[in-house]
């Protein structure tokens, strides 16, 4: 064998274990038995619970407030905490201005410095503001808009002792004529319908990617609360939370809506905060978390991997090896795979068809573009943070993202 | 009591009345739980339709070339393209051999002024990829990889003593190949990610055909249009037509015809019957 052949056998390796794990969630999802616990409660003695909402976009938060107060919980029970940042001080207008109209409902926590990014401001107020004793935290990013009865779905599997965090379903809000909202609500199905889904059916811990969560207090002190040293903080906390023994429910039947901006640049900006979340998550959690975690964490480098492994397939291309072109042809075509995976492509087409949205599908050769923009984001991204000795969450969008997302 | 017996009928009656909601339509579980049936008939269709693609396209498989090489040797003369056509035969597991027709040509190799062309047009489409707006963002990725592979093309007979190990006729020869691989594998591919889907069988087996046939047609064309451009921008352009425009293009036709299927409706919305919920546990 020759040292390229020596070098690529992994690669390829590597491919065809991803791509054989992806297709099994492929079937089960399809055909397996589901596990949906905790459907359809709607009438219990429900406990006290508290919504924790980072939000610096004045913009955003008024859309929001608006959906939480229309929520079905019952009365009483439910407190808004909204997380003021002292240096955004139009949003902390907004709500002040709901905290004078919903009296005791909804409770303003104002932060005296913004450090620690999300994460940071969702650790000072689940240990400061007023609604932390509430045994249930809920916690709402600003781009979400939950429906009416979204709040007891994600309440509902805490009456199972053993469950500690609880999440919904993302769904973009509106998806009209351009591409990338369109090539991200297929990546959405897929990451839903299949990946969480079939994760679930076979008891493999599900993982929170999205700030819609519901939390148990107690689950949430044990696993030493909120941490601001990390881009994805419910990603890592969920792992936090699994290790310390409590059980993650995915509601694959509860849905939140997401507000996305349509930019590439916000687009951009948001799968390489996720790709150095998911180092800093794997770097924390090497040691304890399994095999099947381990590799779901890895996929920022498995993307490294997959263009070093191109890199020394061109190289023995050039230099006339035989098996270097032939792998050479297989990785460019991996290259362009969502998530790495040869089986990407009909992971997303299932989803769609799961969901109803069969027409959607006839896109999906340009999600190999999307693609092979995704392996090289979360590439780069995973080098950076691997190389860089700390780095703190950059929650501040650019000036490019900002400018972009005016425009869009 | 027998099946045809009124009782029966009236509840297989009242089964395909109570899945009914709004003027009559049928009323599918919500999207989270709905999955799709899976029987041994279900198996014995993927099974069969793969094995029947395969053979088929075995069968065919002397007339496909047999058409690629008087398609080849009709178009290489009005094309005005200085290429031989031969046979070469491949040996084949289990003794069997294959003879494919062979276009031969001598390899241009690039001097200066075609590098430095080269180098002028890479550096375009780089210059290009940074200029392009945002919203086609994907795009400049992929120019950015064609760049960076030409350039190590350039890099390569710039500076490289050993010869070029790619000659046109083989990469012809390795493109018409790849073609004849890509429509062996189109029915495996099918059967693993499109025939367990719930859609009529002749569904499949007419994707099946469409993608197989256009396969059929472009392998030919895709060789008659590289050989063009290997002929004139000579070897040096070779990696990024074969990474860019070789293997891609059989990679997204087929992804076309796979999510055009699986836009079809479904067998069980033809049947009007809803989607089966798996037992929860």
């Amino acid at each position: 064998m020759t040292i390229f052949g020596a070098i690529l056998l992994p690669v390829l390796a590597i491919v065809a274990v991803v791509t054989i794990r992806h297709y099994r969630l492929i079937l089960n999802r399809l055909f397996g038995a589901h596990r949906q616990p905790y459907l359809d409660l709607s009438t219990a003695t429900w406990p006290r619970a508290t919504v924790f909402i980072p939000c610096r976009d004045e913009k955003q938060i008024g859309p929001l407030m608006v959906a939480l107060l229309a929520s079905d919980y019952p009365e009483g029970l439910l407190t808004l905490v909204p997380i003021v940042d002292p240096a955004f001080p139009a949003a902390a207008k907004v709500l002040d201005d709901y905290a004078v109209r919903f009296p005791g409902k909804v409770v303003p926590f104002h932060r005296a410095r913004s450090e620690g990014g999300r994460g940071g401001a969702l650790r000072e107020a689940s240990e400061h503001a007023p609604g932390r004793e509430a045994p249930v935290h809920l916690v709402f990013d600003g781009a979400y808009r939950p429906g009416r009865g979204l709040i007891k779905q994600l309440v509902a599997p805490f009456f199972d002792p053993e469950v500690g965090g609880a999440f919904s379903r993302i769904v973009p809000a509106t998806i009209g004529p351009i591409l990338l909202p369109r090539l991200l609500d297929l990546a959405g199905s897929e990451a839903s319908q299949i990946g969480q889904q079939a994760r679930t059916n076979l008891d493999q811990t599900p993982e929170v990617t999205a700030p819609v969560m519901g939390l148990r207090r107690a689950a949430l002190e044990a696993a030493g609360g909120w941490s601001g040293e990390t881009e994805a903080e419910t990603l890592e906390l969920g792992y936090r939370l699994a290790a310390g023994g409590w059980a993650i429910a995915y509601q694959n039947r509860a849905e939140c809506h997401e507000v996305t901006s349509g930019a590439w640049a916000a687009y951009q900006e948001e799968a390489g905060r996720a790709a150095r979340g998911r180092i800093q998550a794997l770097l924390r959690h090497r040691g304890r978390a399994g095999f099947d975690a381990l590799l779901r964490l890895a996929r920022p480098l498995v993307a490294v991997v997959l263009i070093l492994g191109w890199l020394v397939a061109l190289a023995g291309s050039y230099a006339g090896d035989p098996f270097a072109v032939v792998s050479l042809a297989v990785l460019t075509i991996v290259l362009f795979s969502p998530l790495g995976s040869l089986v990407g492509f009909a992971a997303t087409a299932a989803a769609a068809r799961l969901d109803g949205h069969r027409a959607r599908v006839r896109i999906l050769p340009f999600q190999a573009l999307a693609g092979l923009a995704s392996t090289w984001l979360a590439a780069r991204e995973a080098l950076a943070q691997l190389l860089a000795k700390r780095r703190k969450p950059a929650r501040q969008p650019t000036r490019a993202v900002a400018a972009e997302n005016r425009v869009a | 009591m027998s099946a045809s017996s009124p009782a029966t009928h009236e509840g297989s009656r009242f089964e395909s009345l109570r899945i009914r909601g709004h003027q009559g339509g049928v009323i599918q579980p919500h999207r989270s739980m709905g999955g799709l049936p899976w029987d041994a008939r279900r198996l014995a269709t993927v099974a069969g339709l793969t094995l029947a693609a395969v053979a088929g396209y075995v069968a065919l498989l002397p007339g496909i070339l047999a058409m690629w090489r008087w398609g080849l040797d009709w178009a290489r003369g009005r094309l005005g393209l200085d290429l031989m056509l031969g046979e070469q035969t491949v040996l084949l597991p289990g003794g069997f051999s294959l003879r494919l027709p062979e276009l031969s040509t001598i390899t241009p190799q690039p001097g200066v002024g075609a590098l430095l062309l080269a180098t002028l047009i890479t550096v375009a489409a780089l210059g290009v990829a940074f200029k392009l707006p945002p919203r086609l963002t994907p795009l400049r990725y992929f120019l950015r990889l064609l760049a960076a592979i030409q350039a190590s093309a350039i890099l390569f007979f710039a500076v490289s003593i050993d010869p070029f190990p790619f000659r046109v006729s083989d990469y012809l020869f390795g493109l018409m190949s790849t073609g004849l691989v890509a429509m062996g594998i189109t029915p495996v591919l099918f059967g693993l990610v499109l025939y367990p889907m719930d859609l009529v069988w002749w569904r499949k087996a007419l994707v099946t055909a469409g993608a197989l046939v256009h396969f059929a047609v472009l392998t030919p064309m895709l060789v008659l249009t590289h050989a063009g451009l290997l002929l004139r921008g000579t070897a040096v352009v070779m990696p990024a037509l074969f990474l860019g425009f070789g293997v891609l293009p059989f990679a997204v036709v087929f992804l076309a015809f796979y999510g055009w299927a699986m836009s079809w409706p479904s067998e069980l919305e033809r049947r009007e019957v809803s989607a089966p919920v798996h037992s929860t546990r």
